[in-house]
């Protein structure tokens, strides 16, 4: 009897390629938002599925394998965002220096539109778009992000409050040239 | 909520309507495929690994064992030489029931075999390793065990 190795191969490829027709638009977003660059969003997103295969970890629920699958793309993505020798996280450190600004939630976003916000948050420097990203997009509270960037909660909140600010002046500028 | 979740939420496939790279699929197809292929390549390695040490050990087991069957021969020195004096006081035992003829021949016979001057693993250059130390042991005191052996065939045999 021949042994044929494909068979227990094969077998698997269809369960791959379904999960990655779920899954990865999700992650490449995700990716996206953290990292603003399609090459890096998209490495980012294969990585986390052939870590996923690779382990072949077993979930009761999608939900739990969705929330799993974010987590490491979120993890892999900030990896990505350490290894750039970037002058944006100098910039973070800058402005962490500068006076506190007080959470203005009273700032309407009357007559903004989906497009401008995804315009603006694409000019922010990497550390806030991270912060905003993870937050905004990926529903996490300060205490999760902290555990997630390895920063303090109290950093996490004040970069979180000077990124919206960031935002909103984003906003007004590209508003303005309207 | 505040306004600007509240603004990302209702418009959420806004954010997310945008086209992926082309061919973002077939990439992941080839990179998943290269690391198949490399996981095979290492069962088929391992696979072929096993099956070879299972065929060389069916092919050295039998002379192994025919050799340890055959001559009863223990590993290890201290085995040998607890086999050999074992069988010694058999024999000195079996020998007094001798005339003191054959006794005479059997002990001296005896003697030549097992007594040692110098310890033959004394006699070894230090230099050797574990393995040729203990390959040269085992020709040196299985010959004896195996003549001791015959010896005590020949006193029962006069016995009888």
């Amino acid at each position: 009897m021949k042994l044929n190795l494909n068979t227990f191969i094969k077998r698997d490829i269809s369960d791959q390629e379904k999960i990655y027709q779920e899954c990865h638009r999700r992650l490449y977003f995700t990716a996206l938002r953290i990292l603003n660059n399609s090459f890096e969003a998209e490495e980012v997103m294969h990585d986390t599925l052939l870590k996923f295969f690779a382990r072949d970890e077993k979930f009761a629920t999608i939900k739990e394998r969705d929330g799993w699958l974010t987590r490491v793309c979120i993890n892999q993505a900030i990896d990505t965002l350490r290894k750039r020798a970037s002058h944006e996280m100098t910039a973070i450190e800058r402005d962490l220096k500068e006076p506190e600004v007080n959470e203005d939630d009273e700032y309407s976003y009357k007559g903004v539109t989906a497009d401008m916000v995804k315009r603006a948050l694409n000019n922010l420097a990497a550390g806030y778009r991270l912060i905003l990203s993870l937050s905004l997009f990926e529903g996490y509270d300060y205490e999760e992000i902290a555990q997630i960037t390895e920063l303090k909660e109290v950093t996490v909140r004040t970069q979180f409050i000077r990124g919206k600010a960031r935002l909103r002046e984003e906003i007004e500028k590209i508003k303005y040239n309207y | 909520m505040d306004n600007l979740k509240q603004l990302i939420e209702k418009n959420r496939e806004i954010f997310e309507n945008e086209e992926l790279p082309i061919g973002h699929k077939e990439r992941f197809l080839k990179k998943i495929n290269r690391k198949r292929v490399i996981e095979r390549d290492f069962f088929r390695i391992t696979l072929y690994l096993c099956a070879a040490s299972v065929i060389a050990f069916l092919i050295i087991a039998p002379f192994i064992l025919k050799d340890n069957i055959e001559t009863g021969c223990p590993e290890g020195l201290a085995d040998y030489k607890s086999v050999l004096k074992d069988r010694s006081s058999e024999i000195y035992l079996m020998a007094d029931r001798l005339d003191s003829y054959n006794k005479d021949v059997v002990i001296n016979t005896l003697d030549e075999l097992v007594n040692e001057a110098v310890p033959f693993e004394d006699q070894l250059p230090l230099e050797l390793d574990k393995i040729t130390r203990s390959q040269l042991s085992q020709q040196y005191y299985c010959p004896k065990i195996e003549g001791v052996e015959k010896l005590r065939g020949y006193v029962a045999e006069l016995l009888n």
